[in-house]
């Protein structure tokens, strides 16, 4: 579905990619593991097409995203959903709902309508809150946000840069049962996170990303299974 | 009585310095930005328009319209120039700089507009409305209701349409609004562009009730929106208006208390008092405690 193949992405002479091959299949929750500094984040800003690529390639069902810019890749079907929420923090829940879906166009007044409402059933916290400024919700609360801000896009894929960080564990496995909820329901995920523990019970299969290469890919039997992984990770000996 | 026509007075000219806050308001609002060239084109504009006039032979609502182009045209040029290449955080002073860079180049086009020290500018002829001993001239009160009309099309455009939301997400997060498909950059220009309208409105009240523009009009205009909008709350729109209008009251009435050489001493006081007890304006507190953007980018 998501094919990314030799992607290199610097910062100025840094490269922060190094040549990074994945491959995320439809209906899976495929998970990037690595520690601080990996390259998680410039690999996912690179997908979103928020950064520009210096080499490879990545296509998204059959079409190339290559130098599209974040507006075009959105309408290909690629939704990002960012570290640390950023959610329009002056602006209502519902007014944030209705932004995320700013590339639908006015004919669609209606679907945007009928998806709102499915996000309240979704997510009833935020109808509860839904004139409420998005800045005064708890971080749960604002993940959910940012979580149902960007499936008002109609993506193929989610992508979700760490969403457990900053958050109570309570909120995480709420988080975390929504993830599993939303992969149920056949969308296709591809998950930012360093918490493995968490991520083996959602993840269909894993890389591992360390100074910009994968350095692991596997399925999460082939992860518990990874004696350096288990140990960095999982906290095994 | 003479208490409230001073007041009636006071409102007329707030309700100008008002658009002229809301121009600069905007602007800081939405962009994080301070554009110094904001006067230069609303003397653009204005010479635009007196240039033209014998040409077109409008009249006054004329000069209305060609000032408001005038003044649009050469803020979304400004903001192509100077602010388009520099919309990353660290371009905020560069913008800046640029920005005063090209106020000297719109005073100078404007000067070869027009080379006479003072210029007549048609005004609009309607009579005096008495209402018992209170009066209020006809143009001012016809600028009155020019100005509400044009806060009420702003408030409608930002609060209700799908353009205002796309631009108060870029103003509340850039970043986020970029994910979601906004177009910043050209959301830049059309928050440029309206400030420019905002602000040829603006021009064209002033001059009209004045009847004549000289070329430090651009000048005390950056002056007047400036400190309108510093009294407010910077980068807040309502702010913009109450600042504009609070403005407007203490420059009239200092003026009729003290005499006009005192009146502009009272008004930069104002703002000094302003400036120490409450630094982000009267209605901008939230904004200068909490809009950590803010603080980073200018």
């Amino acid at each position: 579905m998501l094919s990314v193949n030799n992607l290199v992405t610097s910062y100025g002479l840094i490269k922060a990619l190094k040549g990074v091959s994945i491959e995320a299949k439809q209906g899976d929750v495929t998970c990037i593991l690595g520690p601080n500094g990996a390259g998680k984040t410039t690999l996912m800003f690179t997908l979103a097409g928020i950064l520009s690529e210096d080499a490879g390639s990545v296509s998204l069902l059959g079409h190339s995203l290559n130098g599209l810019g974040a507006p075009k890749v959105l309408r290909q079907g690629l939704a990002l959903v960012p570290e640390n929420r950023l959610v329009f923090a002056d602006m209502s829940v519902h007014e944030n709902l209705l932004a995320g879906a700013f590339t639908q166009s006015r004919a669609m007044a209606a679907q945007v309508s009928d998806d709102i409402d499915k996000m309240y059933t979704r997510f009833p916290i935020l109808k509860a809150r839904h004139d409420q400024p998005a800045g005064t919700l708890s971080g749960g609360e604002q993940q959910m946000l940012a979580l149902a801000r960007a499936l008002m896009s109609r993506p193929s894929i989610l992508l979700m840069d760490e969403p457990s960080v900053g958050l109570s564990p309570l909120i995480v496995d709420e988080i975390f049962a929504i993830i599993k909820q939303l992969n149920e329901d056949g969308m296709s995920i591809l998950l930012v996170e360093q918490n493995a523990t968490k991520a083996l019970q959602v993840a269909d299969y894993f890389y591992l990303l360390d100074q910009g290469k994968v350095t692991f890919s596997g399925t999460p039997d082939q992860l518990k299974d990874d004696d350096v992984i288990k140990r960095a990770y999982l906290g095994g000996s | 009585m003479e208490v409230i026509q001073t007041s009636l007075d006071g409102l007329m000219v707030g309700s100008t310095y008002a658009l002229l806050g809301l121009g600069f308001a905007l602007v800081f609002g939405i962009m994080r930005r301070i554009n110094l060239a904001f006067g230069a084109c609303l003397l653009f504009g204005a010479s635009l328009a007196i240039y033209l006039e014998p040409l077109l032979g409008w009249g006054a609502w004329g000069l209305f319209l060609v000032t408001m182009a005038g003044a649009a045209l050469a803020s979304a040029y400004v903001e192509r120039l100077c602010f388009a290449p520099h919309s990353q955080r660290r371009g905020a002073v560069t913008a800046m700089i640029a920005s005063f860079a090209i106020w000297m180049q719109l005073d100078e086009i404007s000067s070869q507009l027009l080379p006479q020290r003072t210029h007549a500018y048609q005004g609009l002829e309607v009579p005096t409305l008495w209402l018992g001993e209170l009066s209020v001239r006809g143009d001012q009160l016809l600028h009155f209701g020019m100005a509400l009309v044009s806060i009420m099309l702003l408030y409608i455009l930002l609060y209700k349409t799908r353009l205002g939301l796309l631009i108060r997400a870029t103003a509340d997060n850039p970043e986020s609004a970029h994910l979601l498909g906004a177009r910043v950059s050209w959301l830049g220009f059309v928050v440029f562009f309206l400030a420019g309208i905002l602000g040829g409105v603006a021009a064209f009240m002033i001059l009209s009730a004045d009847g004549y523009a000289t070329p430090l009009f651009g000048l005390w205009s950056t002056f007047k929106g400036l400190m309108a909008m510093i009294i407010g709350g910077v980068g807040s729109l309502l702010g913009a208006v109450v600042g504009g209008l609070i403005l407007g009251l203490v420059e009239t009435h200092a003026g009729a208390a003290l005499g006009a050489e005192f009146r502009d001493m009272v008004t930069f006081g104002l703002v000094f008092l302003v400036l120490i007890i409450r630094p982000g304006g009267l209605m901008g507190v939230k904004i200068y405690r909490t809009d950590n953007a803010a603080q980073e980018r200018v």
